[in-house]
């Protein structure tokens, strides 16, 4: 055991409560309060993983979010949990995690037979060869397939799920270490509201691993505890725990991501409660205190598992009780790694402490630390786990090391200095600064109500750190930013990077085994942008994006091409600070709530009557009743038969209703749509065809005129939303001088539409107060009585052919009418239809559906619907001018034709295409809608044809992908009662278009 | 030299210390044959074809930060060439066929790999669109087919096909010729055989104006001073509106946020890209194990390189859709490109009124599958000073005649 | 009050004034009404809807650089003050 006994009083573990836990198949033991991490590492486990490409054995290397080796999976089935990181793992009773690399069974195990080839596999390899033969390819690529990723995907269901919340407050604080709690206390004594957001469980940053740094007479962990206390009071601050703003957005919004069950045991997680939570937080002004993290120095075998962070030793030391290491090496660049020294020599006898530096800074150091200034470790030695490390001393202007004793250690820990954590302010694409001063990249802090503190700002100590907190607080209070960076350098940091190899591999970015001469050979070969040694090396592109490797990548670019640090730059930050899972970014929006579905009113008619549903748009809409068992074909025949025959209905509800109103309302309707509304009288109706301004077919539908400063306009299903802000958009933005108001009325009123020759007698069976003689109420009229003893609009329009009228009642009453004509209809043996009958009836007619008979490249012209387009309109309606191009008035262009087979009982596919000949390829058009007409005992189609309509009764074939050629022939499109008899009921009438 | 196994061989014995660079940086000259504005994939392209096939000497390609790093850098890779229009169907099986064998042709491995594209339906409506292109498709040659639901999940096993979602699969167009490619390997590939042939690629080189003398062009200011020429061609996808504006041509261009994200690395587990219009998402799994999603385009003009977090958020929704495994799968990193969009969601390949000003944008969510296709044609159109025959549909004259080529129908977001 | 972006709608540039007599217009004057787009990188004038709200449309200045906005008008504010620019 590693663990400290008894534990240190700035450890946060508790070891009262024992942990069992489950590591790779073996039962371990730690602590409540305890990581994965710390918990392994209490039991000497150092291995975590093997790495990517070179198959080496790794360890953790990092305190918390930066670490990019120890990945481990959590779980199985709906709660599997890929790629975590094991220094962020909450440990809880009966966890079970294994390390994907480590698996015997893994393909890992066959990684170490290419250890010959190493030397072959430099950066960028697979560029270079592979290409031959072409086959090939394939077959390598599931090779390197195979070989690539971490952690197993989840292949079951989560059994978990998320949620949304979303805040405004005035001042969000991220990051609840020291700056951040200071901050948010004295922002907190104004009535500012205030959210502080920390990534860990408890608050209070890195004060746990650094607990002897003083506050006037007491240590920061006993100040920091004081303002936790306090804040607590304050009923203007919310604190969220386990909350990672992962990304910050345009205008102060960040999305945060809240982890509210995982660090649970499984029997402990409440359904009821979402796994994680992501917080949408728009504030008035972001204070980021989100701190610095540590990077490593470069050296040969600086991979080996026992080789860490100095703030990752230290965590373990002072946080979990943890002394990871007897033998303590420390190198170090600054003046932090003098500081490590003195708490590890608290407890190990044997320190080494390695400066960079010729000077030694004015901290006092323990008797126990070896102090050797100027030299470097040259190369770490062991096999799984490293046991000594060779020496060197640097000659400062050569930059040249000699080698000079080689020291017995197990655990080393590196100290290359601090980055501030400057991600958030980049995600808003201001690019952080090099600062020499730092010996870092610095936040840029340039946009509005933004500001920083703390180690991200370059302030280490724990007075200074109070000191700056409360400045900028008092600056956000009294609303005077100014951005301020520590002027005094940071630590003492020398600018050193990298060891000169001695021939071995540097590792600068271990997740993706980049190599120090990895990068070079980037730069030799010119990919010498950073963003190109990115790509080309994949450094950065890991799960821990580059936390402890981009600077060091950065520095060995600038020296290879002696460049300054800023003139190399950063690649750009990206949202995610650390990866955040997908449920999570969905939140609810998912299953039911992904996207709302529409129902009419008779939907629980629908479904008692067995309808099968189709989705048009948002709505579901009866598709067919499969009465008997029938299926599309059988439901399709009987429902088109008996409608024609007797009496049908269907459910018209989900039809886009718009109604327009005000005095200029007729020329609104002459401007919006072909035809002109001048002279329609009240109480009649009529079809209308709107264009877009290209010319091009957007949509169609019956409109009726309630008074003559009112209109109630109907539009297609689908199209609804569109037409009604494309009508809003020229009244708002081009024709302001019109008085005209609309309004969307489409969930106001619910449509019955009763067809047939036998549709007269039942209404005449439910309203009486209607007179219904084709006189009184011919064709395309609206009437207004009351039906089933509702108070109803009642229009004689027609999507079939048949005599027709369609029954509109308040919404609240559809149900109950449609229930009612159903029960009423029984007499004429009344059939209800879908919408799959409702295109045969339409098409055998001959009528349009926008959408399909049409697609956006189809003119009114190209449609042979002229008839609708007026010539004579003193306003160029929408789309007009366009239909005079020269191209768009070409008469050979694809037009809606009707298409018969050869062979009648033959169903062309919809979407076939239409061919001269069987040996011409050359495509004419398609098939837009095809069907099998019970009426007219044959197949039926609609279609596309270049220069169809000059073309009719000339023969086409009809051609589909799998070889079928169809014998065809182009006809009219009107196939049923071309007269429009049956419409009219069997009366003379003229048919007011 | 010569990229191959046995160059691998030789440089790894000499620890890699010997390798030439991929391309040279050689220093701007004040005169060039031709220009190309724009050092992503499709301007490298065009550099390539220019010197390669029409035997153009004096060729530069500058670019305003490093090659390949705008939308070259940023797409989710697809390729794809079943286009529902002819014109555009045979622009894209165009450059399908130059994928084909790209990177023998290159020396360079951009990792082509044709694993398949699924195009997935979810209503009657978009399975009888899917029918309507995949007849066009095989009719012209270009393989397609139309695949239904039961068998999608016995070549995807972790897709969700049950009836009971918002919007069931019904079925997709499947084209097994389509596939991905390494994206920031076509750029560096082109670059590379591009400047081999003499090419001359100016990094950190922007254009600040065109010199127009009598609606002719003959030289343009850069950053790294003036350059006489007679021909430019301008492939700057989202910047094309800023090139524009210097000659004075009009084009109806939106340059348009295109968001895209990928996941942690995982173990290989999705070895096709499938991609669904109705729910807006689209995902293959990169040879790393990322997941590779793309997401439907923000509705705003920017020039950001970053959308709104809500597009994301839907993306991720969509996914779920039809993967609800992988809701426990994590996303590693987001980011934005710049997408040239045009009213009929067709690339614009034109000459313009100015003499030896020649515009290639307007990809939409299509320019890196094109980019083989799209170099070969606008090199061609150059060199001739005459569009290409496939080019010929793609003058910025159909907006004013109404020519348009519609593929909105077929194209929409998902690509 | 903050309001998120998802309760507008974008509808592109503002101020493209429809021309007063379509049918005396060339093809091309047409096409450059319909089509052409400035699109600039930088302060662009633009028509957004309150879709999720009010419906109103309104016009902003934005930066597309960096989503900036300096201003925001009602249509009619907007085609009073801020000057057309012939296209």
């Amino acid at each position: 055991m590693r663990r400290i006994n008894p534990v240190l009083p700035s450890a946060i573990i508790n070891n009262a409560i024992e942990i069992d836990f489950i590591f790779e198949g073996q039962q371990f033991k730690g602590f409540d309060g305890d990581t994965l991490a710390s918990a392994l590492s209490a039991n000497d486990v150092k291995v975590f993983g093997y790495s990517y490409k070179y198959s080496r054995p790794r360890g953790i290397i990092a305190p918390y979010a930066e670490e990019p080796n120890a990945l481990v999976s959590l779980e199985q089935g709906g709660l599997y949990t890929p790629n975590a990181k094991a220094t962020q793992v909450e440990l809880y009773q009966d966890l079970i995690a294994s390390a994907p690399t480590l698996n015997p069974n893994s393909i890992e195990k066959i990684k170490p037979l290419f250890k010959a080839f190493h030397r072959f596999m430099a950066a960028g390899f697979y560029y270079k060869t592979f290409m031959r033969p072409q086959k090939l390819w394939m077959l390598y690529e599931k090779v390197l397939r195979s070989f690539a990723g971490i952690s197993k995907a989840p292949v079951d269901f989560d059994s978990e799920h998320y949620d949304h919340m979303h805040h405004n407050c005035d001042v969000l604080v991220i990051g609840g270490g020291l700056a951040g709690l200071t901050a948010a206390i004295e922002i907190a004594k104004t009535e500012k509201s205030v959210i502080l957001l920390d990534e860990r469980p408890s608050l209070g940053g890195t004060t746990y691993d650094y607990p002897d740094e003083a506050v006037g007479s007491t240590n920061q962990l006993e100040y920091m505890n004081n303002i936790i206390s306090q804040l607590d009071t304050y009923p203007n601050v919310e604190i969220l725990s386990r909350t990672t703003a992962f990304a910050f957005h345009d205008e102060n919004n960040v999305i945060a991501n809240e982890m509210r069950q995982d660090h649970k045991p499984l029997s402990e997680r409440n359904a009821n409660l979402s796994r994680q939570r992501l917080h949408k937080i728009k504030a008035g002004h972001v204070l980021l205190a989100t701190g610095a993290s540590e990077r490593p120095i470069a050296f040969d075998n600086n991979d080996l598992p026992g080789i860490m962070l100095s703030t990752a030793g230290l965590s373990l030391l002072n946080r979990f009780s943890v002394l990871a290491g007897e033998q303590v090496v420390i190198f170090t660049n600054n003046d932090s790694g003098h500081t490590a020294a003195n708490y590890f020599a608290k407890y190990s006898q044997k320190v080494t402490l390695i400066d960079t530096r010729s000077n030694s800074p004015d901290v006092a150091l323990n008797g126990n630390v070896r102090l050797i200034n100027s030299s470097v470790i040259i190369k770490a030695n062991g096999k799984n786990s490293v046991s000594s490390v060779t020496i060197g001393e640097r000659d400062q202007k050569s930059n040249k090391n000699v080698l000079t004793e080689t020291i017995d250690a197990d655990l080393v820990l590196v100290a290359g200095g601090f980055n501030p954590v400057v991600h958030l302010d980049c995600h808003t694409g201001s690019n952080p600064i090099w600062d020499d001063n730092l010996v870092a990249f610095a936040p840029n802090l340039s946009k509005q109500k933004r500001s920083g503190t703390g180690a991200l700002t370059g302030y280490i100590y724990a007075t200074d750190v109070i000191n700056n907190a409360k400045e900028q607080a008092n600056n956000i209070i009294n609303n005077s930013i100014t951005a301020t960076t520590a002027q005094k350098n940071f630590l003492n940091t020398d600018k050193f990077f990298n060891v000169e190899s001695f021939g071995g591999k540097q590792f600068i970015d271990m997740q993706n085994d980049v190599t120090t001469s990895d990068i070079q050979l980037a730069i030799r070969e010119n990919y010498k942008s950073i963003e190109h040694i990115k790509r080309y090396t994949a450094l950065g592109f890991g799960t821990d994006q580059g936390k402890t490797s981009n600077v060091l990548g950065v520095a060995i670019a600038a020296q290879s091409q002696n460049l300054k640090m800023s003139e190399v730059g950063t690649t750009t930050f990206r949202p995610a600070y650390t990866p955040v899972t997908f449920g999570a970014l969905a939140g609810q929006h998912i299953n039911d709530l992904f996207d709302p579905e529409r129902y009419t009113p008779m939907q629980p008619s629908h479904i008692n009557n067995g309808a099968i549903f189709e989705t048009v748009g948002q709505w579901m809409r009866p598709w067919y009743f499969p009465n008997n068992g029938d299926g599309l074909d059988g439901a399709v025949f009987n429902e088109c038969l008996k409608t024609r025959e007797s009496l049908g209905v269907i459910d018209a509800s989900t039809l886009g209703k718009i109604e327009i109103h005000g005095p200029d309302s007729r020329e609104f309707l002459n401007r919006v749509y072909t035809n002109s509304w001048t002279k329609l009288a009240v109480g009649s109706c009529r079809y209308g065809l709107m264009l877009d301004e290209n010319g091009m077919i957007m949509d169609d539908g019956v409109t009726a005129c309630l008074s003559d400063d009112h209109f109630i306009m109907t539009t297609t299903t689908g199209g609804a939303a569109k037409v009604y802000q494309w009508l809003e958009n020229w009244l708002q933005t081009e024709w302001p001088e019109l008085e005209v108001y609309l309004s969307s009325v489409t969930d106001h009123f619910s449509t019955t539409a009763v067809v047939g020759p036998n549709s007269r007698e039942l209404m005449l069976s439910i309203c009486s107060d209607i007179d219904f003689s084709k006189e009184a109420f011919p064709f395309m009229t609206w009437r207004a009585g009351t039906v089933c003893g509702v108070s109803a609009r009642v229009m004689r329009i027609s999507f079939s052919g048949e005599l027709a009228y369609e029954i509109n009642v308040q919404s609240n009453y559809g149900r109950f009418v449609w229930d009612s004509v159903l029960e009423k209809g029984n007499k004429w043996s009344i059939v209800q239809y879908g919408t799959e009958s409702m295109h045969v009836l339409r098409a055998e007619k001959g009528y349009i559906i926008a959408g399909q008979d049409t697609d956006g490249s189809v003119s009114p012209i190209d449609a042979d619907l002229s008839w609708v387009v007026s010539k004579s309109k003193q306003f160029s309606f929408l789309g007009e001018r366009s239909l005079s191009r020269s191209d768009t008035s070409r008469v050979d262009r694809k037009q809606l034709v009707g298409i018969l087979t050869e062979d009648p009982s033959e169903v062309l596919s919809e979407g076939a295409q239409i061919l001269n000949s069987n040996t011409n390829s050359n495509m004419l058009g398609h098939v837009t809608s095809s069907y099998f007409s019970p009426t007219l005992n044959r197949s039926i189609a609609m279609g596309l044809v270049r220069d169809g309509l000059r073309r009719k009764g000339e023969k086409i074939i009809v051609a589909t992908a799998k070889g079928k050629r169809s014998p065809s022939t182009i006809e009219s499109y009107v196939f049923f009662d071309p007269d429009g008899l049956k419409m009219n009921g069997n009366e003379s009438e003229n048919v007011d278009g | 030299m010569k990229y191959s196994i046995f160059s691998l061989l030789k440089q790894g014995l000499k620890d890699n210390k010997e390798w030439p660079e991929a391309w040279s940086s050689p220093i701007i000259k004040s005169r060039y044959d031709v220009v190309i504005i724009g050092g992503g994939g499709h301007g490298l392209a065009t550099a390539y074809y220019l010197a390669k096939e029409h035997g153009v000497k004096n060729i530069a390609v500058l670019e305003k930060g490093y090659i390949g790093g705008g939308n070259t850098a940023r797409n989710t890779t697809i390729v794809r060439s079943n286009y529902l229009w002819d014109e555009s169907a045979m622009l894209y099986q165009h450059s399908l066929d130059l994928w084909n064998g790209l990177s023998q042709d290159l020396n360079y491995n951009v990792m082509f790999s044709a694993r398949g594209v699924y195009n997935l339906g979810h209503t009657l409506q978009e399975m009888r669109d899917i029918e309507r292109r995949v007849n066009a498709n095989v009719i012209n040659g270009i393989t397609a087919e139309v695949v239904l639901a039961d068998e999608i999940k016995k070549r995807i096993p972790l897709i969700n096909i049950s009836k009971n979602v918002r919007y069931p699969i019904m079925g997709a167009s499947y084209q097994s010729t389509g596939g991905v490619a390494r994206h920031d390997a076509v750029a560096w590939g082109f670059a590379r055989a591009a400047a081999a042939l003499g090419v001359d690629i100016v990094e950190q080189c922007e254009v600040t104006a065109m010199d127009i003398d009598n609606s002719k062009i003959v030289g343009l200011n850069t950053t790294k001073g003036y350059v006489a020429t007679n021909q430019v061609g301008c492939v700057a996808a989202g910047h094309s509106s800023v090139l524009a504006e210097m000659a004075n041509v009009r084009l109806p261009i939106e340059s348009h946020p295109l968001q895209a994200f990928v996941s942690e690395p995982m173990k290989a587990v999705l070895d096709t890209v499938v991609m669904s219009n109705a729910v807006h998402g689209y995902i293959s799994q990169s040879d790393k194990g990322d997941l590779v999603i793309g997401a439907g385009i923000d509705s705003y003009n920017s020039y950001s390189q970053r959308g709104s977090p809500h597009v994301i958020e839907h993306t991720a929704a969509a996914i779920l859709e039809l993967f609800p495994a992988f809701s426990r799968a994590r996303m590693n990193r987001q980011w934005g490109g710049i997408v040239d969009t045009t009213p009929d969601a067709c690339p614009i390949i034109s000459k313009t009124n100015v003499e030896g000003l020649y515009f290639n944008c307007g990809w939409g969510t299509g320019g890196f599958k094109a980019t083989p296709g799209s170099g070969h044609v606008f090199a061609s159109t150059l060199a001739n000073d005459s569009p290409h025959p496939l080019a010929v549909p793609f003058a910025i004259e159909r907006f004013y005649n109404g020519h348009l080529i519609d593929e909105h129908g077929a194209a929409g977001v998902a690509h | 009050m903050h309001l998120e972006e998802e309760d507008f709608s974008y509808s592109g540039e503002a101020l493209i004034a429809r021309p007063n007599n379509p049918s005396s217009i060339s093809d091309d004057e047409w096409g450059d009404y319909l089509f052409m787009r400035k699109n600039p990188k930088g302060r662009h004038v633009e028509q957004w809807q309150h879709s999720s709200g009010c419906r109103k449309f309104f016009v902003i200045e934005r930066n597309t650089i960096d989503n900036t906005i300096y201003s925001s008008y009602t249509m009619i504010q907007a085609s009073k003050e801020i000057k057309h620019e012939t296209n």
